[in-house]
C-alpha cells in the first residue's frame, strides 16, 4: 500500500529524466520501419496532390518556425518530393522570418537530391508580413502584382515556374503548414470562393480541430503532425528509408507508452490514497 | 480617357520610375503629415467622429466586396437587379483587392519596424541606467547586430566577404536562433508529462470514460498501437476493433460533432465582436476614454 | 465543395442578416434599460479570490494575452486586463503585463493607465510592468516564464490567443504555486490549460466575458443575440439534417420508396432550396 501511495508523488525530476531517454533512443537509433496504416486524411491529401492538373501551381504555406519543425518539416519534404517526382510546380510563402529561411534550406536540400532546378521547379516568395486575409484575397486576383518578386529580388515574370500565374485560375491546391493556426483564412478568402483544394498540415496537437472542415470537404486533406508525415512518405514509396519522420513516429510510441503508464500508475496511487482516508475528493487551491 | 481615368492614373500609377518614385514618396509622407496634423488640430469633440468614420470606411471594404452582386439578380422569372453601376462597382472593389493587400503588407512592415523600436527603447534605457539584468539587454543589441550584417552580408556582398557572413549566419540562424526555439517547444514534452500525471485522476465515470478515450486514441496514432491490435482482420466485423479504427471513429464522430459545437460558438462571438468594433458600438476604457 | 460560392448567396444574406438583426436588436434594446441575465461564469467569479491571494501574499499577477494581436481576440483581452487591473488596483497589487505585439502593446499601455486612473489611483501606474518582450513565441513564453519565477507571481491569468507556449506558462505557474485562471478561444490548448489551471472559461465564455465582468448594457445585449444566434445555428443544424435524412433515406431506403414516396419529393425540395447552399451538397 505504501508503494502505491508513492506512485502519487514521484519527484518530476525522475519523470523528466526517463522521458528524456524514452525520446532519445528512438531518435539516435532512426528505425526507417514506417508505419502500415495510412489514415484517410493522408490519402486524401496525397490524392489531391496527385491530381493537380499541368500547368497548375501548388502553394505551400509556412507558418512554423524552429519550434515545430520535428512535426512541419517532415511534412514539408514529403510533399516537396512527390510534387518533384510529378513535376508539380509549386511555390513557398512564409508568414513567419524564421521558417522562411528553414523552409528555403530544405527546399535546396531536396532540390540538391532528386535534381530539381529552382526558378523552373519552384519559387520561394520569402517572409510575408501584415494581414494575411487581404494578402491572400488580393493575390488570388492578381498574383504577380502581389507578388512582384520572389525571396532573392527576381522578377517573377522571369522565373519559368511561376511567370504564367495570373490569379487563382492557375492554382491547383494550396497546402497550409502551420503551427498556428490559418485554416479558417484559407479557406474563406481562397480555397473556398475559389474552388481550390486545401490540405492542412497542423501539428499534431491541432488535428483535431479540423475533421470538421475535412467533413465538410473544406479542407481536401490533412496530414496530422509527423504522423502524417511519416505515412504520406510511405505512400510516395519511402516506407523503408531512414528519416526523421519514420523515427520521431516511434519516438512518439514509446513516450505515448510512457505516459499511459505513469496515468495509470498515478490513478493506482490516488485509488489507494482515497482508501486510506487520505483524500476526500476535490482539488484544493493554494 | 475620361478626366476620372487621368486623374486616377495620376494618383494611383501602375508603374511609377526613375525621379517620379521620389516625388511620390516625398507627396506620400506630406500628404500622411497632412492628415496628422489636421486630426491633431481637430477640436477633441469631433475626433471620436472622425475615428468611428474612418472604421466604418475601412471594415466597409470586405463587406461590401463581399456582400454587393456581382453578376445580375433574378428571382422568380424578373430581373431584378440588372448589370449597372451596383455591379460595376462592387468588381471595382474586387478588382481593387491585390491594391488593398499592398497596403496590408506595407501596414504590417511599419509594425516590424515598431517593433524594433520598442525593443530598441527598453533594452536601450536599461543598459543605459544599468538596472538588474542590463547585461541581458547588451546581450540583445549584440545579437540583434550580428545577425543583421550577416544576413544582409551574404546576400548583398561577393568573394571572401559573401563566405564568411554565410558561414556567421549559418552559425547564429541555424547553430543558435533555430536550437534555441527548438530547446523551448522541447520544454513541452516534459511538461506535458508532469501535467498528465499530476492532473489526470479518474475521480468520476466521466473522467474515467475521458481517460480510456484519450489512452485510446493515443495509442492509435501511433505505430505501436496498430501493432498491438494487428492479429485483429482488416475487414469484417472484428476490424472496427483495430485501435486505429477506433482512433479514427473517436475522432470523426464524437470529437468532429464537438469541434463543430465550439466552433459555431465562436464565430458567432467572433461576429458579434466584428460587428462592435466595425460599428463602433464596444464599450470599454480604451473605447470610452477621451481622444 | 459544391454550395460556396465566391460573394454571398442568398442564403449567406438570410442567415447574417438575421444574426446581424439579433444581435443590434439586443443590443439596442439592452442600452434602453432592459434587464438581461447572464449566467454565473466560474472562472471569471473567482477573479476576487485570485486578486485577494495575491495581495494576501504580497506578491504581484501576471496578466499574459498570449499571442494575440491588434484583433478580436487581443481587443477582447485588454478589456479584461481592464477589469483585472482595476480589482487589483483597489488593493494596490501589481499586474506584469507581458506583450508579443508591439501593437497590441500601445493599447495596453493605454488600457492599463486608463485602468489605474478609473480606479482612483493613477499613480499606481508603471509603465515598466506593460512589457513588449518580442514577437517571436517561444522567446515570449521563455520571457514569460522567466517573470513568473524572479516575481514569485502569486495568481496568473491568461486570456488571449495561445498557441504551444500554452503548457509551458501554465506549467511554470503551477511550479511557483500561483493560482492561475485562463481563458483562450483557441480550442486546441484548453486541455492543456485544463490539466495545469485552477479555473478555465471555455471557447464562447471568452468572449462572454467583458460583459460578465463589467455587465454594460451593451455587452450583455450582445452577448443574449449570440445566444440568440446560436438558436438559429441549431435551428439551421436541424433543418439541414431533417433535409439531408429525407434525401438518403429515399434513395437507400425501399420502404420509404414504397410507402413514403413524399419523403423523396421533400428532399428534392430542401436540396433545390436550402442544401444547396451548404458545402457538399451542389
Amino acid at each position: 500500500m505504501n508503494a502505491l501511495l508513492r506512485f502519487q508523488n514521484i519527484d518530476r525530476r525522475i519523470l523528466y529524466i526517463i522521458v528524456a531517454i524514452v525520446l532519445s533512443v528512438p531518435i539516435i537509433m532512426r528505425p526507417a520501419r514506417h508505419p502500415d496504416t495510412v489514415f484517410p486524411e493522408v490519402q486524401h491529401a496525397y490524392n489531391t496532390i496527385d491530381s493537380v492538373p499541368p500547368g497548375k501551381i501548388v502553394i505551400l504555406s509556412n507558418l512554423w518556425g524552429a519550434g515545430t519543425k520535428a512535426e512541419n518539416e517532415p511534412q514539408l519534404e514529403a510533399l516537396m518530393r512527390h510534387m518533384f517526382a510529378k513535376h508539380i510546380k509549386f511555390v513557398l510563402l512564409s508568414w513567419d522570418p524564421g521558417g522562411s529561411e528553414i523552409s528555403w534550406q530544405s527546399a535546396e536540400r531536396i532540390q540538391n537530391d532528386v535534381g530539381a532546378k529552382y526558378g523552373r521547379d519552384w519559387v520561394h516568395l520569402g517572409y510575408k508580413t501584415g494581414a494575411a486575409n487581404a494578402i491572400i484575397s488580393g493575390f488570388a486576383e492578381d498574383f504577380q502584382k502581389v507578388f512582384p518578386v520572389d525571396k532573392r529580388g527576381t522578377p517573377l515574370s522571369k522565373l519559368p515556374a511561376v511567370s504564367y500565374v495570373k490569379n487563382s485560375g492557375q492554382i491547383g491546391a494550396v497546402v497550409d503548414i502551420t503551427s498556428v493556426g490559418m485554416m479558417d483564412t484559407w479557406i474563406s478568402y481562397l480555397t473556398s470562393p475559389k474552388h481550390i483544394p486545401l490540405i492542412y498540415c497542423p501539428t499534431a496537437v491541432m488535428s483535431a480541430a479540423a475533421y470538421p472542415y475535412l467533413d465538410s470537404g473544406q479542407a481536401s486533406g490533412m496530414l496530422n503532425g509527423a504522423m502524417g508525415a511519416v505515412q504520406y512518405e510511405t505512400l510516395i514509396g519511402r516506407g523503408n528509408v531512414a528519416t526523421d519522420a519514420s523515427a520521431i513516429s516511434w519516438a512518439l510510441s514509446a513516450a505515448h507508452i510512457y505516459i499511459i503508464l505513469l496515468i495509470l500508475m498515478g490513478n493506482l496511487g490516488y485509488l489507494a490514497a482515497r482508501r486510506a482516508g487520505l483524500i476526500t475528493g476535490g482539488r484544493r487551491i493554494g | 480617357m475620361s478626366w476620372a481615368h487621368h486623374i486616377q492614373e495620376l494618383l494611383f500609377p501602375s508603374t511609377v520610375q526613375g525621379g517620379w518614385v521620389w516625388v511620390y514618396i516625398g507627396a506620400g509622407i506630406i500628404a500622411g503629415a497632412a492628415a496628422l496634423i489636421a486630426l491633431m488640430s481637430t477640436p477633441p469633440r469631433y475626433r471620436k467622429a472622425i475615428v468611428v468614420a474612418v472604421t466604418f470606411l475601412g471594415g466597409l471594404f470586405f463587406s461590401l466586396e463581399f456582400l454587393l452582386p456581382h453578376e445580375p439578380v433574378t428571382a422568380f422569372g424578373h430581373t431584378l437587379l440588372g448589370k449597372g453601376h451596383v455591379t460595376g462597382f462592387a468588381q471595382g472593389l474586387t478588382n481593387a483587392k491585390p491594391s488593398v493587400a499592398d497596403w496590408a503588407m506595407i501596414i504590417g512592415s511599419f509594425t516590424l519596424l515598431l517593433g524594433t523600436f520598442n525593443l530598441f527603447h527598453v533594452h536601450g534605457k536599461a543598459v543605459r541606467k544599468k538596472t538588474a539584468g542590463w547585461y541581458n539587454s547588451l546581450a540583445f543589441f549584440i545579437s540583434f547586430f550580428l545577425i543583421m550584417v550577416a544576413g544582409f552580408a551574404k546576400d548583398a556582398m561577393g568573394g571572401a566577404a559573401k563566405t564568411i557572413s554565410t558561414q556567421a549566419f549559418a552559425i547564429l540562424f541555424n547553430g543558435f536562433v533555430q536550437q534555441l526555439d527548438a530547446t523551448m517547444f522541447s520544454l513541452i514534452a516534459f511538461y506535458i508529462v508532469s501535467a498528465a500525471y499530476r492532473a489526470f485522476r479518474v475521480r468520476s465515470a466521466e473522467a474515467g470514460l475521458m481517460m480510456g478515450t484519450a489512452g485510446i486514441i493515443m495509442l492509435g496514432l501511433v505505430p505501436i498501437g496498430a501493432i498491438l491490435t494487428n492479429w485483429l482482420p482488416h475487414s469484417g466485423p472484428l476490424a472496427s476493433l483495430r485501435l486505429e479504427n477506433i482512433t479514427y471513429w473517436l475522432l470523426t464522430w464524437p470529437n468532429m460533432a464537438v469541434q463543430r459545437a465550439i466552433g459555431f460558438g465562436l464565430a458567432v462571438g467572433w461576429l458579434a465582436m466584428s460587428l462592435r468594433i466595425w460599428l463602433s458600438l464596444e464599450r470599454g476604457s480604451f473605447f470610452d476614454r477621451q481622444l | 465543395m459544391g454550395g460556396m460560392t465566391e460573394f454571398a448567396n442568398p442564403a449567406t444574406y438570410v442567415v447574417e442578416a438575421i444574426l446581424v438583426f439579433l444581435i443590434l436588436w439586443k443590443i439596442l434594446s439592452a442600452r434602453r434599460g432592459r434587464e438581461l441575465f447572464i449566467r454565473r461564469i466560474p472562472g471569471l467569479s473567482v477573479l476576487d479570490e485570485a486578486v485577494g491571494r495575491a495581495t494576501e501574499m504580497g506578491r504581484p499577477m501576471l496578466y499574459a494575452p498570449g499571442m494575440s494581436g491588434l484583433d478580436i481576440v487581443g481587443l477582447q483581452s485588454m478589456a479584461i486586463m481592464s477589469h483585472v487591473i482595476k480589482r487589483a488596483a483597489a488593493y494596490s497589487t501589481r499586474v506584469i503585463v507581458p506583450l508579443v505585439s508591439p501593437v497590441l502593446y500601445t493599447v495596453a499601455e493605454e488600457v492599463a493607465k486608463d485602468a489605474y486612473s478609473t480606479a482612483g489611483v493613477p499613480e499606481q501606474f508603471n509603465p515598466d510592468d506593460i512589457r513588449y518582450l518580442t514577437d517571436q513565441q517561444f522567446a515570449w513564453a521563455s520571457g514569460v516564464v522567466g517573470i513568473q519565477h524572479r516575481e514569485k507571481i502569486a495568481t496568473a491569468f491568461y486570456f488571449g490567443a495561445y498557441a504551444a507556449e500554452a503548457l509551458i506558462l501554465a506549467e511554470n505557474g503551477q511550479m511557483v504555486g500561483a493560482i492561475q485562471v485562463a481563458g483562450t478561444p483557441s480550442i486546441i490548448q484548453i486541455p492543456f490549460f485544463l490539466a495545469a489551471c485552477d479555473y478555465v472559461i471555455i471557447g464562447d465564455e471568452y468572449y462572454a466575458a467583458s460583459a460578465y465582468l463589467s455587465r454594460e448594457p451593451t455587452l450583455l445585449g450582445s452577448l443574449v443575440g449570440q445566444d440568440y444566434g446560436k438558436i438559429v445555428m441549431i435551428g439551421l443544424v436541424l433543418i439541414g439534417v431533417v433535409g439531408v435524412s429525407a434525401i438518403a433515406l429515399s434513395a437507400h431506403s425501399p420502404w420509404v420508396q414504397v410507402h413514403m414516396p413524399w419523403v423523396g419529393a421533400f428532399g428534392q425540395f430542401m436540396k433545390d432550396h436550402f442544401l444547396k447552399y451548404f458545402p457538399g451538397h451542389s
